[in-house]
């Protein structure tokens, strides 16, 4: 009886000692400046972005990915009709007030097909980097945690799936696969397999960052205080990697935005009904009299690939730049 | 040295039969057959001849067997040089797949010279002069590159220079019906064709290759050699030139080492537009025309070119840095 009354005084002490600890730096913080306070207390988060706000090129493709998507996603709403509406009245008009985009050879609404298209290359893009961020994780952070024999078998069979020269094989596998499934399963089919094609290099990077980190002071902690194997997977090894996760995400996703679209300009990729940026400018290529003389069928789709997938690069590179000043325009 | 590339290449011959098992199974998942292609029923023939007709060629071909009997059969052939007969063609694979790779050496070797020849100064010139104005502009160039769409480019060049302006020629490799008068007029004519898919190709590779050399040119000048030389009052001419380029050399000629096997690979979406004869549209052809054979040898010599360029990169760098021991 008397310890414990005796314990609680001394928690009260203690708690009104870390109130008093707590005002007094209240009090010092408030005397800080504000520009005294940004150099003491200043987030990781914090450093990266305002390296990243240095690069102007970075700020600009971080402009005009938003205006993309702005485009993409919201003016739709506005704007409801349906992409297949024909009018037979308005069949090849170039761009004008009504149709910015012009017309296609349905009198269909090119501006409203372009934009659908575009979500589905961004979607495509989107997923695919997902799948493919995600395997690199789990099996370059199991290769690199567990290491010896599993690291080697992984290993070498990163090595198979990298050796194969990337559009070919995505172009035969999506031919080998593609004919049992229709065109929504294709699109998944699609993201599939950029998804199980793109894995390596982050796998790799992952593995040797987990590699040099398990040798540090408070991964040997983690292990000598029993936390399980997951836990210092997920808690303690993937925060210090995140950076480069994001980085590599953001390299992916312009990485296979492009590769979507090459592959549904060869006609291996989306296919009709659905329709993307590489599908459309197959379609409007597949004349040489669409080539030559109604030029915004290709123009506006192919424009907007080269600025999505060029701003999205912006952005990694700078990304790149502001996590690791040292490693400048690698 | 001899002993460790033999090593290496020990080690292929297992990755290759598991490369091989996997495409093997994964292409007879492609839809159709490749009886209907190459067994043709005549007009006269009854449903039923043809049905024997196929029959026969499937028995003859080994295509009525169980999978893995298929596998050995196939690979057993292919052990011997036997890469199996083009169901479009109607002759052995290489055969009908030779002539193209000619067209892509051709290609190719052209982009390659290019690529390096233009890189490798700029590359050097961006490291030395960082953060200037040269720098950040080749910087974004080459992003520039990397994000341009290789269609839309091709595509961009052939209305603004073949269609409008009417420079070059429109697609193919030579003029049909043109009958040069000698060699000279013969590869001038190539020449013209190969310019706009060489330029689409080169833009390409170009900005891999600028960021790589400037990488490699900044790593060097960052070492304690070039504080000594710059310290010892050298000036800063044979600093770079003398000291770091030399060194920044090792790792670009790697790179070009790697690129060899490129050379024979071909680009499916350029030779694509430009109907340029080359095995990238080999492939695609095959592909839609459900030539098995062809795009299974074409997978396997695909994968083998990439593990060959592996390599001949550790083997080449081993060869110009001293530093490096192969083991």
């Amino acid at each position: 009886m008397e310890e414990n009354k005796n314990k609680k005084v001394e928690l009260e002490e203690k708690e009104l000692s870390v109130e008093e600890s707590k005002a007094a730096q209240a009090l010092r913080e408030e005397q800080l400046s504000k520009q005294e306070r940004d150099d003491v207390v200043i987030s990781p988060t914090k450093v990266i972005w305002n390296n990243f706000k240095e690069k102007k090129i970075a700020l600009l493709g971080l402009g005009i990915f938003a205006f993309i998507l702005v485009v993409s996603f919201i003016i739709p709403i506005f704007t409801p009709s349906d992409i297949n509406d024909i009018d037979a009245t308005k069949i090849y008009e170039a761009p004008n007030f009504t149709n910015w985009f012009g017309t296609d050879k349905l009198g269909r609404d090119y501006f409203n097909r372009v934009v659908t298209g575009g979500k589905v290359s961004l979607y495509v893009g989107a997923i695919a980097t997902t799948i493919a961020t995600f395997l690199g994780v789990l099996i370059g952070s199991i290769a690199g945690f567990y290491g010896g024999k599993i690291d080697n078998l992984l290993m070498r069979f990163a090595e198979i799936v990298r050796s194969f020269p990337f559009l070919p094989l995505a172009i035969t596998l999506s031919a080998a696969l593609g004919s049992r499934y229709d065109a929504s399963q294709k699109m998944l089919l699609i993201m599939v397999i950029l998804g199980i094609l793109g894995w390596t290099g982050l796998a790799r990077m992952i593995r040797g960052m987990i590699l040099s980190l398990r040798e540090q002071e408070f991964m040997v902690a983690a292990k000598a205080l029993g936390i399980k194997d997951r836990n210092q997977i997920l808690r303690h090894i993937i925060p210090n990697v995140v950076s480069i996760i994001i980085v590599s995400a953001t390299l992916g996703f312009a990485g296979n935005i492009l590769v979507e679209s090459g592959l549904s300009f060869l006609g291996f990729g989306i296919t009709d009904p659905d329709t993307s940026w590489g599908l459309l400018i197959k379609d409007a290529t597949a004349s040489s009299t669409n080539v030559q003389w109604r030029p915004w069928l290709w123009i506006f789709p192919g424009v907007l690939i080269l600025l999505t997938v060029l701003s999205v690069n912006f952005i990694g590179d700078g990304l790149r730049d502001a996590i690791d000043p040292r490693n400048n325009g690698r | 040295m001899l002993k460790y590339i033999v090593k290496r290449l020990l080690y292929l011959i297992p990755v290759i039969f598991v490369i091989s098992i996997i495409l093997f199974a994964l292409l007879n998942l492609m839809p159709g057959s490749p009886e209907q292609f190459m067994v043709q029923c005549a007009p006269n023939q009854s449903q039923q001849q043809c049905e024997q007709a196929r029959e026969d060629f499937r028995i003859r071909n080994g295509y009525d067997k169980p999978l893995p009997t298929q596998y050995v059969l196939w690979i057993t052939n292919v052990l011997q040089g036997d890469l199996g007969e083009s169901s479009r063609f109607n002759m052995p694979v290489a055969d009908a797949v030779g002539p193209f790779i000619k067209n892509s050496i051709i290609l190719n070797s052209w982009v390659l010279v290019m690529s390096f020849l233009i890189a490798i100064p700029i590359g050097i010139l961006s490291a030395v002069k960082r953060y200037s104005f040269f720098d950040n502009f080749w910087q974004v160039f080459s992003l520039l590159g990397i994000s341009m769409p290789s269609f839309f480019f091709g595509i961009l060049l052939i209305y603004l220079f073949s269609m409008t302006l009417q420079w070059t020629p429109l697609s193919g490799m030579i003029t049909t019906g043109y009958q040069a008068p000698n060699i000279f007029a013969h590869w001038w004519d190539i020449f013209k064709h190969m310019i706009l898919p060489s330029t689409v190709l080169i833009i390409g590779s170009l900005a891999g290759t600028i960021r790589y050399v400037r990488s490699a040119m900044l790593d060097i000048i960052r070492q304690d050699y070039i504080r000594t030389a710059r310290a010892k009052g050298l000036s800063e001419r044979v600093v770079i030139y003398s000291h770091a380029f030399r060194n920044a050399l090792i790792p670009v000629v790697t790179l070009v080492a790697f690129s060899i096997p490129a050379l024979f690979s071909g680009s499916t979406i350029t030779e694509s537009i430009f109907q340029w004869p080359g095995i990238g549209q080999v492939l695609i052809r095959a592909l839609n025309e459900q030539d098995f054979s062809v795009v299974l040898a074409m997978n396997m010599f695909y994968a083998m070119l990439a593990l060959l360029a592996n390599l001949i990169m550790d083997v080449s760098y081993a060869l110009v840095d001293p530093r490096v021991k192969l083991s």
